[in-house]
């Protein structure tokens, strides 16, 4: 056997036997299996398939392919991107092997692991279906479309980047071309839906699915391809397909052409992503900084004892450039705000709960989590739960403005009762508390789990637990009617008052995390 | 006085540590050998408090998970932890601030300049190189003074210069009657300077050895090898 596919072979054999060697891998494997099992077998009949335009479901499919082909690509800007893992580069770069096998040894096994990824969207299928009646053969050809599209973005930057060679002038044309691009296209769009008079997001989806978004690279011919195809005309689909065909082609032309010299390119990222994986499996949690960090002042300046933590985080959050949100926060935020925009004739509450649902991702990426993953925390003399109060309040108080800009904007977007929005400001805020302390209450119950994908499922369970004296009550004022100032007012007072309780419980008992590092996994 | 009594720590099924005892008296340096997972690592872990273990690990008397105790330890760990976006005289700060020490700037200046990191003092902790990080790892360990101090493989990743200074300081502070522990799996990095070896081998204590019973025809060197060799070849 030729050694790389010897290689790619026996990667793919011990990676699948490794995985069923964990009892717990095999368990959740079982679970996703027998759910997508079910909803492929079992679909939701009580709703009526094809029921909501499909133009929504092409728009959709247009805004997943362009985003993620955009976000792929924009890597080759900054430090390109790599098909090959650091044993690749140690093992397979030096030897005799021809670099243009080598390449196409990375783009296989970049494509397979872009399928795998291409799984996650197998939980998507009950609603497509139910919805707009995408059938089981439809969903394999997103998944395909979906991992040829990260693909396709990832070679697309290692193109960029192999141009650019570190000359800022290039850098420089290659932004101005990359976001030049995105600005084109998304400036017709928003223009066209204006000008057509409709609601906001009627008019989105509308211009979204007229001609000019087929032609944005990549993401807009795969776009088109799955709409061709849905609509039972896949003729429409060839020119898109044979412009793909021509583009990869141009693409691995261009990397061929370089010889050997793609090795140094990968290289740099190559680099980071052994980083990031060393430091997952050691329990650091890295964090993206900026190349050249501005010190300003230097020294923490304040602090005595389990203090001292806080006004670290402060200092550290300064050279970070994150005063008040980190970069997924603020992502997550514009998203909410978009979001309250597109939904305001539905009302305040869906804005509401999408904002809860937010702080599921966000609630957890302050400097706490990262301080738990170095040994001073834990080493410092001072008891656990002191440590662990100052360890949060950096956090906690960036939650608090978060909760006031996304309550209030969304509250202000839908008209919302003034008395309605503190109340969702405060009640938001305590939800996004609980999430944290949720947290800390989880790491002492599974703390010694290691598993990601198990230790995130038990921690969504323990959410929903600590949620049951809110949802309960709340179920109690809606049966019997209760109002105060106003419906949503008294639904979130409901929602918050057991919140009062539950949060102060967690950290009591999650008050012996930083007794030892296998508290919290 | 640091004392490690009955120490067992297990993950799952497997016992990474198994019923390990002994004592290192003040103005002693110890010295744990061991091949790579031996366990040593996991033991010393288990010292500074980091890991739930089944024993009782003694600092001066106290138990290691007071707060007495974590001020009379100090730990270095066998991958350098610093923070990324800390200047190394802040690392100084945060740790005299966070112990609680006074009058620490001259013992923090005297650390930095014997490990040749007074010249890097405003350089972050991003921009320092493994070598440099497991530096400042070491100055911000020794810097509250405490009176046990336990380094898990010290040496890796230093130079030349810092591994003869780092054994100096070592030195005098077994002279000035600190407990020194330092685990290593390169028994030739050690040389002379020690006056007990404990020998780990599978989790377990395999043999003592003190200084003073080393001669010609038994050396540590050989006892080293006759254990983990011997082990190997019963294996």
């Amino acid at each position: 056997m030729k050694a790389l596919t010897y290689l790619l072979a026996h990667r793919v054999k011990n990676q699948v036997l490794d995985f069923f060697k964990k009892p717990l891998h095999a368990i959740l494997l079982l679970i996703v299996v027998a759910s997508m099992t079910a909803a492929v077998v079992f679909p939701n009949r009580e709703g009526i398939a094809g029921q909501l335009p499909m133009r929504n479901l092409y728009a959709m499919g247009y805004g997943l392919f362009i985003l993620m082909f955009c976000l792929m690509a924009y890597n080759g800007l900054g430090h390109g991107v790599s098909l090959f893992s650091m044993s690749d580069v140690s093992l397979l770069f030096p030897s005799p092997l021809s670099p243009r096998r080598i390449l196409f040894y990375g783009c296989v096994q970049t494509l397979g692991r872009y399928m795998l990824m291409s799984l996650m969207l197998f939980a998507q299928y009950g609603w497509m279906h139910t919805e707009y009646g995408v059938e089981f053969h439809h969903l394999l050809f997103v998944l395909l479309l979906y991992a040829l599209t990260c693909f396709l973005g990832q070679l697309t930057a290692m193109v960029i980047y192999a141009w650019i060679n570190g000359d800022r002038r290039r850098r420089r044309i290659a932004t101005i071309v990359f976001f030049g691009l995105i600005g084109v296209f998304a400036a017709v769009v928003f223009v066209m839906a204006l000008q057509s008079h409709r609601p906001g997001l009627m008019a989105l989806t509308t211009q979204v699915n007229k001609p000019v978004l087929k032609w944005f690279p990549v993401g807009g011919w795969f776009g088109a391809v799955f709409q061709a195809v849905m609509s039972g005309s896949p003729k429409a689909a060839l020119p898109f397909a044979a412009v793909t065909l021509a583009y990869t082609g141009a693409l691995v032309f261009l990397l061929r052409s370089v010889g050997s010299g793609f090795y140094e390119d990968v290289l740099d990222a190559t680099t980071r992503n052994h980083q990031a994986i060393t430091a997952r499996k050691e329990g650091r949690v890295t964090e993206s900084l900026p190349d050249h960090v501005r010190r300003g002042a230097e020294g923490l300046g304040k602090g005595q004892g389990a203090s001292a933590l806080y006004y670290k985080h402060r200092l550290e959050s300064r050279r970070a450039g994150r005063l008040l949100f980190d970069t997924q926060t603020l992502i997550l935020m514009v998203i909410h705000l978009v979001f309250s925009y597109l939904m305001r004739k539905s009302g305040f509450m869906p804005a509401f709960a999408f904002g809860i649902y937010i702080l599921f991702f966000s609630a957890n990426s302050g400097r706490w989590v990262r301080e738990l993953t170095m040994p001073w925390v834990y080493r410092i003399p001072e008891g656990s739960f002191v440590k662990l109060l100052w360890c949060m309040r950096e956090s906690v108080q960036k939650l608090f403005p978060q909760s006031l800009i996304m309550m209030v904007a969304s509250g202000l977007m839908t008209e919302e009762k003034p008395l309605t929005i503190a109340m969702a400001v405060i009640c938001h805020f305590l939800f996004a508390v609980l999430f944290m302390v949720g947290n800390i209450a989880g790491d002492r119950l599974y703390g010694q789990i290691r598993s990601r994908a198990v230790a995130l499922a038990l921690y969504a369970l323990v959410m929903v637990v600590l949620m049951i004296p809110s949802i309960t009550l709340l179920v109690l004022a809606l049966m019997r009617s209760w109002v105060f100032v106003s419906v949503n007012f008294t639904l979130m007072v409901m929602l918050a008052a057991p919140m009062l309780v539950t949060i102060p419980l967690c950290l009591v008992f999650g008050r012996h995390v930083l007794d030892n590092v296998e508290m919290n996994g | 006085m640091l004392e490690v009594q009955h120490i067992v720590k297990a993950y799952g099924k497997q016992l990474a540590v198994n019923d390990v005892s002994f004592t290192v008296p003040n103005g002693e340096i110890a010295v744990l050998l061991g091949p790579n997972g031996a366990g040593k690592s996991t033991l010393i872990k288990s010292m500074a408090g980091l890991l739930r273990y089944k024993g009782e690990v003694l600092i001066n008397g106290e138990k290691n998970k007071t707060a007495k105790a974590r001020r009379d330890l100090g730990y270095v760990p066998e991958m350098p932890a610093v923070y990324d976006l800390l200047t190394v005289q802040e690392h100084m700060e945060f740790i005299a601030r966070a112990y609680r020490l006074e009058n620490w700037e001259a013992d923090a200046a005297q650390l930095l300049e014997r490990l040749e990191m007074d010249t890097k003092a405003h350089k972050l902790g991003k921009e320092l190189s493994k070598g440099m990080q497991q530096k400042l790892s070491i100055a911000c360990a020794m810097l509250p003074k405490p009176q046990v101090l336990v380094l898990d493989e010290p040496l890796v990743g230093l130079d030349p210069h810092a591994i003869k200074e780092l054994k100096a300081m070592l030195r005098e502070w077994r002279d000035a009657g600190h407990t020194l522990l330092l685990s290593t799996h390169m028994i030739d990095s050690v040389e002379q300077d020690w006056d007990c070896a404990y020998i780990m081998m599978l989790g377990q204590l395999k043999a003592v050895m003190r200084r003073e019973e080393e001669t010609e025809s038994d050396t540590l060197e050989k006892l080293f090898f006759r254990i983990t060799e011997g082990e190997v070849a019963e294996a």
